[in-house]
């Protein structure tokens, strides 16, 4: 077997070819490892390998009897930096956590592990998982696998970036802004930013308590199911316990992905999502809605509700006030081990009076209430961009703490920090390449829990487009 | 850059309440950006107050997401 033609499976294709035995884990371990070290440290994407480790970890998962075997049993994945494993390193993408040592193992990973997935690697982000570019003046910049001159955005860059770049079969990212859209948006991935509450935040590192979530970036939305239900749910180990997970049951994802587009109905929305888009990204949205309409979907004009524009304000106030929060100590000992955009927004933090923070959360339920009547009492799915730009260069985007950067903060999460504020799931799935042949793409909110839908309406569309197919060439 | 009489009494403030309450402040530029965000952010938010109503108690917004999940995943 060519170690090459296996890192350019798919997850779902590894998994089968492990469990008919057509391939070892140590076949599939040793393409990915190959890749990490190859375009994986050309990208900058690589936080932490131990090929000797991860190679034992796939002997050992060969030598497991087959009745012994989780629904992943044998899959390299990689995941952000910031997801906690008793006695290894997590960085979290920062000098000051460069050496922290955590002694709990997150309970995402826990889940994996208990599904047979092999975590091989720990994968660059932005620091503290507080920006949508991908910069990172600490660790560097990871660069995107399409064209290294441009970014991956953030925060999960290196998820992004190994994924697209067939490094790993799916990585863990979180999005408390945006943070698994954007990377997922740029790379040319598959991203499932899940509702709040879905997936246990044990052991993963915080940034804002009231929007963090957790969520997984694959190739294709099938294997993105696949992973979403191994750690969707509440923790089952009282030590392992994120009270905030809901008690609500886990969707067979798998088992209604398959059942097309035909009776969904899609929502096309008439104001607010393309207010700060240029032109080229409303042509995609156009041509995603045209795919659905010949797939037989009913495309519905929705008006939102005028209110959902404050999400984009409120979850950059609350995630910087709650950040700030958790930072504060470091940001008067060691202000100087922080890069400058991070800092600055966090300090943004402390400019912010307390009830205006205590306002956007009282507004929340309401906001959210009045958006999903409106909008999921009608449809099924809202289709929505990612960026409000073609990807941009690396060099372009670099604006740190400059004047005039939190202008650009503002922009660039437009359209991804209202499912933050209201806690909806989003599932980014690309769709073409721009001129410079960096990818597009698209996001597919859904209504609370709503992730069986989602995943349905987005295989239907990589069915019929193919979307997920192209691969760089590295 | 020119500034403001307005512009150089707000840096000044700002300088001074992060001195006081965080033990220093970075560089004026970055004073003023963070200075301007936050009066936007709290801006923003006293207009959304004075024309949304609003529930005083937060924690309704988990039980808002569980109401309005598919009813066949809430049993």
């Amino acid at each position: 077997m060519n170690d090459s033609s296996i890192a350019h499976w798919t997850l779902e294709r590894v998994r089968d070819a492990i469990a008919t035995g057509e391939v070892s884990a140590r076949d599939a371990t040793e393409a990915c490892v190959a890749r990490l070290e190859g375009s994986g440290r050309t990208l900058n994407a690589v936080a932490g390998l131990d090929a000797e480790t991860a190679l034992a970890a796939a002997d050992a998962a060969d030598a497991t009897p087959k009745d012994d075997r989780g629904p992943l049993h044998g899959v390299p994945l990689a995941h952000k930096d910031m997801f906690y494993r008793k006695g290894r390193v997590s960085a979290c993408g920062s000098g000051i956590r460069a050496d922290f040592v955590p002694d709990v193992t997150a309970s995402v990973l826990a889940r994996l592990d208990a599904a047979g997935a092999l975590d091989i690697a720990r994968l660059n982000m932005v620091e503290f998982a507080f920006g949508l570019t991908g910069h990172n003046d600490i660790t560097g910049v990871v660069r995107n696998p399409w064209n290294a001159d441009y970014i991956t955005g953030g925060s999960s860059s290196g998820s992004g970036s190994m994924v697209g770049a067939r490094a790993v079969f799916g990585a863990l990212g979180s999005d408390t802004g945006g943070s698994i859209r954007f990377p997922s948006a740029c790379c040319g991935v598959v991203g499932m930013k899940m509702t709040w509450g879905r997936v246990s935040r044990f052991g993963c590192m915080p940034l804002s308590s009231s929007l963090d979530t957790i969520g997984p970036l694959t190739r294709t939305v099938r294997d993105n199911a696949m992973i979403f239900q191994a750690i969707a749910g509440p923790d089952t180990d009282p030590a392992a316990t994120d009270d905030t997970t809901a008690q609500i049951a886990v969707p067979d994802a798998l088992g209604t992905i398959e059942d097309g587009a035909k009776g969904l109905r899609i929502g096309v929305p008439s104001n607010l999502f393309l207010d700060m888009a240029e032109p080229e990204i409303g042509d995609v949205v156009e041509a995603a809605i045209k795919v659905y309409r010949d797939l037989g979907a009913e495309i519905i004009s929705v008006d939102v509700p005028p209110e959902t524009a404050y999400g984009n304000t409120f979850t950059s106030m609350i995630a910087s006030v709650e950040g700030y929060a958790l930072h504060a100590h470091w940001l008067a000992t060691r202000y100087q081990d922080y890069g400058a955009q991070t800092a600055a927004r966090l300090l943004t933090g402390s400019m912010v009076p307390a009830n205006r923070y205590a306002e956007a959360l009282m507004l929340r339920a309401g906001i959210t209430g009045t958006f999903v009547d409106a909008v999921y009492d009608r449809v099924d799915a809202l289709l929505v961009p990612v960026l409000m730009t073609g990807v941009p260069t690396i060099e372009e985007s670099d604006v740190g703490a400059n004047p005039g950067f939190m202008r650009m903060v503002n922009r660039a999460g437009h359209a991804t920090r209202p499912a933050n504020y209201m806690g909806l799931p989003s599932l980014t799935l690309p769709f073409g390449f721009d001129a410079a042949g960096l990818p597009y793409a698209f996001q597919l909110m859904g209504r609370p829990f709503g992730e069986g839908i989602l995943y349905r309406a987005g295989r239907a569309f990589e069915r019929e487009t193919l979307c997920t197919d192209p691969a760089p060439d590295l | 850059m020119s500034r403001s009489l307005d512009d150089d009494e707000a840096l000044a403030a700002s300088r001074a309440w992060l001195e006081r309450f965080q033990g220093f402040a970075p560089d004026d530029d970055v004073v003023r950006e963070i200075s301007h965000a936050g009066a936007r952010f709290a801006e923003v938010t006293r207009e959304a107050a004075e024309n949304l109503a609003f529930d005083s108690d937060a924690h309704q917004f988990p039980r808002l997401l569980r109401d309005r999940a598919p009813d066949d995943l809430k049993s």
